[in-house]
């Protein structure tokens, strides 16, 4: 009895302040998103489902909920592919393991606002890496390429976001792979597996749980995917670039314009918030494995 | 010895009763600003406010620097509680925020009292609409006083080497000068593909050139969207789109990402662009020693309803909070902000314009403050949209421009998607 009190006591803090700064202000915003409200004072309008309504028919709304998506699954592919991709060949026994695994991860530790602004330079039509680089190697007509124009801007902010991504992935496959025992592969060395057999055979499966994890941390990352693409815009974020996080932002928050209706931005904010759980449910559901024990 | 206690406790008595006193009367006015502290404007603003400080020994002000975005910030502040007494932001953006919001306390006697330097009315001090277009509903709850004007800054020795002496005032002589100047080799107009409120000027020129200064309003607040159909509309993007065609603006603007256009121009790549009257101090590192800034006013289109003497402009504006306990003290030191002395710091150490209209403007932007003084109608950012109706500026109006500029959508779609998407908006205000 007094061992089920303490830990009531020593839950008590930390539930508090869990509840009050994190459940509270989730449950006030399915308040305030029937509400229209600047943010203003406290003047409120009550409007019922009216902003949820107005969201179904909002153009920039079906956008952003397009790029996020986008970013969600065509990003997703792209940052687990390669993660696997780099796991396998870093745990191949290459030499320098640790080195690679810094170089990957090195985009983690550096701010997003210069990251973003790194890869405005690589991608500047005249003097970016890339179409300098195309030029060099005698490419001319790909290094007039144009990365960041209106309909290849998405595309190139998500190619730069897929970099930054796959390193911290690749750190989460490679801390699972590092923990399947060495003489399951070298058993399977000894039948004369392939790298793809021990990848799809043995890594895969032994990895199941570290995988699930990671791809729903990727989901919630790409559901509110809101940095990378808004330090990429910079000075005015592009309508290309618009995920469901930046519209939000300028529907709630708007940038230098007055646009202010916290309401409204608190509907998508709503909207994102079951997106991610439907989506997390679904996807744990279509991942539920046995678990392996080793 | 008694004496000497009384002496020393009655001493002790009278300092503490001073003192009190003195921290009764000491007042801390907050000003939450809009500039980021390194910026020639904010170190203005500092030497300001110690002059101020020294001329009013009972008075000291508290700056928190937080950059454009500082409306948003102040908004978040005070529904915390946190005291603040002035900020400033975009007069369109304060106008359509704190100050449509009834936040912001207003300045109509103020206004009609006399004017700090004794000469007609403090509203005389500025250049004249000004005031009316930043009023909500005709009371002004804002003083302006930094000063931009949209128009088209050059590089004066690119156009003098091209045979162009005197700034075209009709957009086929304006064409007909870009054409020189390409001729010589260099780019004529700088374009940032992603910065949408900028490119959106030259519609917004074109637009009340070709249909007069009421006509944008008139097609966002028409909730049919048909005004959009107007073949003046058609006109404005067409001559627009021919500056591309005719290759007066580089293809590869299309991937420029702020400030990759501007520094073309710093370089001398490039001739122009249509952009604030900030733009020379923001290009002052970058440009050579003796870089001649010109700025010409939108030329005029034969025909059209519009005039070249109407002139868009950006504006910073101080606000009052409601809220103030020091609100004589905070009117005192925007009055002196906005005295000509003041004013002419900015002008002189910022480099960029003012509102007191009797301040001389740094050399790099006398001209666009020349096109300030011959202007006949001054108008405000997007002609009134942003400050009124700025999710439908923002999200319609800029973003299908920049599409349909930078060739992402054709003229028709361009046409089509104004008329439904204002349609959608009037349906979900």
């Amino acid at each position: 009895m007094i061992r089920k009190r303490l830990i009531v006591l020593f839950l008590a803090p930390a539930s508090l302040i869990y509840g009050g700064l994190f459940l509270l202000p989730t449950l006030s915003t399915f308040y305030f998103s029937l509400f229209n409200w600047s943010g203003f004072g406290q003047d409120m309008t009550y409007v019922g489902l009216n902003n949820y309504v107005r969201l179904f028919n909002d153009t920039v709304f079906w956008l952003s909920l397009r790029n996020t998506l986008a970013i969600l699954f065509v990003g997703g592919f792209f940052v687990f592919g390669l993660a696997f991709l780099y796991t396998v060949l870093i745990t191949s026994g290459i030499w320098g393991k640790k080195f690679f695994r810094l170089v990957f991860f090195l985009p983690n530790v550096v701010s997003v606002v210069a990251l973003a602004g790194m890869w405005a330079y690589i991608y500047n039509p005249r003097s970016g890496l890339i179409n300098t680089t195309l030029s060099t190697i005698g490419l001319d007509s790909m290094a007039k390429t144009l990365w960041t124009s209106p309909n290849n801007i998405f595309w190139a902010m998500l190619a730069a976001l897929v970099w930054v991504f796959t390193g911290f992935f690749l750190i989460l496959l490679m801390a699972g792979v590092d923990k399947i025992p060495t003489d399951t592969y070298e058993a399977a060395d000894l039948e004369g597996a392939s790298l793809w057999q021990k990848f799809w055979f043995i890594t895969v499966p032994m990895l199941w749980d570290v995988m699930t994890i990671s791809f729903v941390i990727w989901m919630i990352n790409a559901i509110k995917m809101f940095e990378f693409p808004y330090a990429f815009g910079f000075l005015q974020v592009p309508q290309q670039l618009y995920t469901l996080g930046i519209y939000l932002y300028i529907m709630g928050f708007g940038q230098r314009d007055p646009i202010y209706q916290l309401g409204y931005a608190t509907a998508i904010g709503v909207v994102m918030l079951v997106l991610t759980f439907v989506l997390i449910v679904v996807m744990r559901r279509l991942l539920r494995r046995e678990q392996l024990e080793f | 010895m008694r004496k000497t206690v009384f002496a020393f406790g009655l001493g002790t008595a009278l300092s503490a009763l001073s003192f009190g006193a003195l921290a009764q009367d000491q007042v801390k006015l907050v000003y939450w600003s809009l500039w980021n502290e390194p910026e020639p404007g904010a170190n203005v603003v500092k030497s300001l406010i110690a002059d101020y400080q020294a001329a009013h020994p009972g008075v000291t002000i508290e700056a928190v620097w937080n950059g454009r975005q500082n409306q948003t910030t102040v908004r978040n502040a005070l529904a915390s509680g946190t005291p603040i007494d002035i900020m400033d932001a975009d007069m369109d953006g304060l106008k359509g925020g704190l100050a449509g919001a009834g936040e912001l306390l207003p300045w109509t006697d103020d206004l009609a009292g006399a004017s700090p330097d004794g000469t007609g009315t403090f509203a005389d001090l500025f250049y004249p609409t000004l005031i009316d277009m930043s009023a909500n509903d005709s009371v002004s709850y804002q003083i302006p006083y930094m000063l931009y004007a949209y128009n088209i800054l050059y590089n004066a020795k690119l156009f003098r080497d091209a045979g162009v002496t005197s700034a075209p005032e009709d957009w086929d002589d304006f064409v007909a000068a870009l054409e020189k100047v390409k001729a010589t080799g260099v780019n004529a107009i700088a374009i940032e593909s992603d910065i949408a409120f900028y490119n959106v000027k030259w519609f917004n020129y074109l637009l009340e050139r070709i249909a007069g200064p009421d006509f944008l309003l008139k097609a966002v607040e028409d909730k049919t969207g048909e005004t959009w159909r107007d073949p003046a509309v058609r006109k404005a993007l067409d001559m627009e789109l021919d500056l591309w065609t005719r290759g007066l603006v580089p293809e590869e603007s299309r991937g420029y990402q702020w400030p990759a256009a501007q520094q073309t121009v710093a370089f001398g790549e490039t001739a122009a662009e249509l952009v604030g009257s900030w733009l020379p101090v923001e290009l002052a590192d970058t440009v050579d020693e003796g870089f001649e800034w010109g700025a010409m006013r939108f030329p005029a289109v034969k025909g059209g309803l519009g005039d070249i003497n109407h002139v868009e402009v950006n504006a910073f504006s101080f606000g009052v909070l409601k809220g103030t306990k020091h609100e004589a003290e905070a009117r005192d030191f925007i009055k002196f902000v906005v005295s000509a002395p003041s004013q002419q710091r900015f002008a002189d150490e910022a480099k960029i314009g003012v509102a007191n209209k009797s301040v001389a403007w740094a050399p790099e932007v006398a001209t666009a403050r020349q096109s300030l003084d011959e202007a006949s109608l001054i108008l405000p950012e997007n002609h009134g949209i942003k400050a009124l109706y700025p999710d439908y500026s923002t999200n319609v109006y800029e973003a299908l421009h920049n599409q349909a500029f930078l060739g992402l959508i054709t003229p028709e779609d361009y046409i089509e998607q104004m008329v439904s998407r204002t349609k959608e908006f009037w349906a979900n205000r």
